[in-house]
């Protein structure tokens, strides 16, 4: 569905992506995460040729990006948090606008797609409320039954109320269509996205799927029968590593709950007790983070 | 979906549409009701017989154009319709609709309001200001719409038209001080018949212009491309509008001759046993330092008119030494016979003229003269008697609503009466002659030839402004001196009659008139009346 080959984007002096490739598959919700800066949007709008890539490739819907003709458009469903609308427009008449755009639209689906998301619709979108954008711009994303719906920070900004009705107006879809989502987050979008690809400073750390990261992350907790104190080298995928009286604690960013004893044991003497729990996708995202940022670029790719 | 866009267009933009087309309308039926007061008054400036668009209205028009274009701004990252399965053709021919519909349909229906209140055809009407709003959608409305295609909002335009003000404007201010220098140098078409040339050009330029940046910016999103072009087509056209070299001009001019090869048999040859050219006395004692050389012209067609439109001379001397004497406009040849060429010195340029004067050698010694002449020849199209304070008449099918003259005398060839009448449209072509039908004896006419603009192919159709019809008439006496009988305020109830002339070839001719003296061929000064 979508295929990014080591995409590079320039502004002026700063690289904003740096090689970044992965994939989405068909049917898959993919979430970009990355820290404000790490390059998702500039990726997100390279992918709708909105920007052009300074250099790479760039496949979406089996068409370089650079070519994405009105036939693509009328079967991508965006949303951003930055887009601008017509303001003077009320939201019917916007979204009267849009309708002959797409040859598929559904007249059933959009008046049920704007009850369920309680849109005024005589009211001018200058009007709106933030939440109510965003939620205008769902609204005007789904009835055409787009293949790809590519979302780009879609709950920056939102009170629970509004990001719980998006993510609804969102789970009643997704079923049908491929979701590229960018977001930082993450606890809202770990019950809808079944893969994910974490971007730092323009580069792909990993993509892998949700299943995976969560099997693979641990915060492990090891009790030593004496003071602690941090390993000389790091061994390989243990971060946030910190030493406090005779408790070690890491996060292991390889875990396997046969292999952890011997790993540890192998690393560090008089190992008494050994607690690995499991990590929300916010936690692994804030620990990846840090690790990322007191990392060399090369040992990044460890990750 | 170019008429979905347009829709869209509408509902954001609908007031200031609104109040453009009522300011357009109420400008026109004001223009109407004013000149309607004035009909039995005399119109001394074309522009009234036309609508006046006001400074306000142009501010207005490129205001509404700037919102049309920026619904929907091509640079930046933001706007709804790069998500949109929009395509960029419907796009920009929906902001083209746009513009025609909100900006010249009202300008339209302004002019003709203005025009049915003078009651002329409409079929004429309609098709002059077709024609016009056509001119003003090309040279003016789709630039306007390119130059805000390349930005993001009103603030960016607004300081990327005071930055473009401010460049014209030293370039207009350099234009206006080097103007005559670089004529001199190089004898530009500026403010000659072949003016439609260079107006043409910069025109051809600024459309093909404005389509590259409209294609560069609808179809390939390249802002900074556009900007890039739009710099070096704004150059371009200034280049080419005030700078278009007069050869160039003349030789484009040719191509378009309608008659080309009329004028074969004309020869102007420098007559020696001509009288010397007559003036009266000047209010200063001191002679003109002017040259007439006597010429003589043969193998002009009966009733043809013969013009030099610029005439160039330079001087050889005795010891082979040269320079550039003299550049000079308008030599008017009305039959076979004697004339005269008038040498000024280069009086487009008075730097030049002074350098020329000061020579020693130009005011001393024999030298040769090579004259190279630019010419074109006119036939007639149509005749009209009228009275001088003459009633509505036709002319080559236009209506002329008003006229008006007076007399002016001086001491110069400048006594003269001149004739004006208010043409709506401007017929074409606009080159006219006025004589006296009865002159009083025992005076006879010298024709002169006035052409309103320039021999231009579509010259009164598309010019926006229009222009009036504007010659003079001139009484000779038995010396040949040009001036008028006493009392001769009483020619204002003599007929006149208005020939309009078409340009129908253009050619060159040399001449070389070898030593001469330049005391020999200035004015002679006859007694006053």
């Amino acid at each position: 569905m979508i295929h990014v080959e080591n995409l590079w984007k320039t502004f002026r002096r700063h690289d904003a992506l740096r090689g970044l490739s992965f994939n989405v598959e068909p049917g898959s919700a993919m979430a970009l995460i990355g820290a404000n800066g790490a390059g998702k949007t500039t990726t997100l709008k390279i992918l709708m040729n909105i920007m052009e890539p300074t250099r790479g490739h760039v496949r979406i819907l089996g068409v370089d990006s650079r070519r994405i003709s009105p036939k693509e458009l009328s079967q991508i469903g965006y949303v951003a948090e930055s887009q601008e609308f017509p303001g003077a427009l009320t939201v019917a008449e916007y979204v009267d606008y849009i309708r002959p755009f797409y040859p598929t639209w559904d007249r059933d689906l959009e008046t049920s797609v704007r009850r369920q998301l309680d849109l005024p619709p005589k009211r001018r979108i200058r009007d709106l409320s933030h939440g109510m954008r965003m939620k205008m711009a769902l609204a005007c994303a789904l009835p055409f039954h787009p293949k790809l719906l590519i979302l780009d920070e879609p709950f920056s900004g939102l009170d629970l109320l509004v990001r719980e009705e998006l993510m609804q107006g969102l789970l009643g879809q997704a079923d049908e269509m491929t979701v590229l989502i960018s977001s930082h987050e993450l606890d809202e979008i770990a019950g809808m996205t079944t893969d994910v690809a974490f971007i730092e400073e323009g580069r792909l750390l990993f993509q892998e799927s949700m299943g995976g990261l969560a099997d693979r992350f641990r915060e492990v907790r090891v009790t030593l029968d004496r003071d602690a104190t941090l390993p000389i080298a790091n061994p390989n995928g243990w971060m946030n590593i910190q030493a406090v009286g005779s408790v070690l604690t890491f996060v292991d960013g390889h875990y396997s709950e046969r292999e952890l004893g011997e790993r540890v044991r192998k690393q560090i003497d008089g190992v008494r007790n050994i607690d690995a729990e499991a990590m929300t996708l916010r936690s692994i995202f804030t620990t990846l983070t840090r690790h990322a940022r007191t990392k060399r670029p090369a040992e990044n790719g460890e990750l | 979906m170019i008429w979905n866009i347009f829709k869209k267009d509408w509902k954001l933009l609908w007031p200031y549409a609104a109040l453009f087309a009522a300011v357009q309308i109420a400008a026109a039926v004001n223009l109407a009701f004013r000149s309607g007061a004035n009909r039995s008054g005399a119109f001394n400036n074309a522009a009234d017989v036309i609508p006046v668009v006001p400074v306000a209205i142009v501010i207005g028009g490129a205001y509404l154009i700037g919102l049309i274009a920026q619904q929907d701004a091509i640079p930046g990252v933001r706007q709804d319709w790069l998500v949109r399965p929009i395509r960029r053709r419907d796009l920009l021919l929906a902001k083209i609709l746009s513009v025609v519909l909100l900006i010249h349909i009202p300008m339209l229906a302004g002019d003709l309001l203005y025009g049915a209140a003078y009651h002329f055809p409409l079929g004429q009407l309609l098709e002059f200001a077709v024609s016009r709003n056509v001119f003003i959608l090309l040279g003016l409305s789709l630039p306007l719409l390119a130059f805000f295609s390349l930005t993001k909002n009103l603030k960016e335009a607004i300081a990327a038209a005071l930055a473009i003000a401010g460049v014209s404007f030293l370039v207009l201010m350099f234009s206006d001080v080097y103007h005559w220098q670089v004529n001199w140098i190089y004898r530009i078409a500026q403010e000659t018949g072949f003016e439609w040339v260079s107006q043409s050009a910069a025109n051809l330029v600024l459309l093909v212009g404005t389509a590259s940046i409209l294609m560069l910016q609808y179809f390939r999103r390249r802002t900074l491309a556009s900007r890039f072009v739009t710099g070096i087509v704004w150059i371009g056209y200034v280049l080419v509008l005030f700078f278009l070299p007069w050869k160039a001009a003349f030789a484009i001019g040719e191509k378009f001759s309608s008659d080309s090869g009329m004028g074969e048999r004309v020869d102007v040859s420098f007559d020696p046993s001509g009288a010397r050219y007559k003036l009266m006395p000047p209010t200063q004692s001191e002679i003109p330092p002017e040259m007439y050389l006597p010429v003589r012209i043969s193998g002009l067609p009966s009733d043809a008119y013969l013009r030099a439109d610029l005439y160039f001379t330079r001087a050889v001397f005795a010891s082979g030494e040269s320079r550039d004497l003299s550049l000079d406009q308008k030599a008017d040849f009305s039959a076979n016979g004697p004339g005269y060429l008038k040498l000024e010195f280069a009086p487009l340029y008075a730097l030049a003229r002074e350098e020329a004067m000061n020579d020693p050698r130009v005011k001393t010694q024999p030298m040769q003269l090579e004259i190279q002449l630019w010419m074109t020849l006119f036939k007639p199209v149509d005749s009209s008697g009228m009275h001088s304070m003459g009633a509505p008449m036709k002319i080559n099918g236009t209506d002329c609503i008003l006229s008006s003259n007076y007399v002016s005398t001086s001491w110069d060839d400048t006594s003269e009466m001149e004739v004006q009448l208010g043409c709506t449209p401007v017929p074409k072509p606009y080159c006219y002659t006025a004589v006296f039908q009865n002159p009083p004896a025992p005076y006879v006419n010298r024709p002169s030839m006035n052409c309103s603009g320039d021999y231009g192919p579509f010259a009164g159709r598309l010019l926006p402004g229009g222009s009036s019809i504007s010659t003079v008439t001139y009484l000779r006496d038995p010396a040949g001196v040009v001036r008028y009988p006493s009392g001769s305020k009483d020619l204002f109830k003599s007929k006149i009659t208005l020939t309009s002339y078409r340009p129908v070839d253009h050619f060159t001719r040399k001449i070389v008139i070898p030593g001469i003296r330049h005391s020999e061929w200035t004015a002679e000064i006859v007694p006053a009346n």
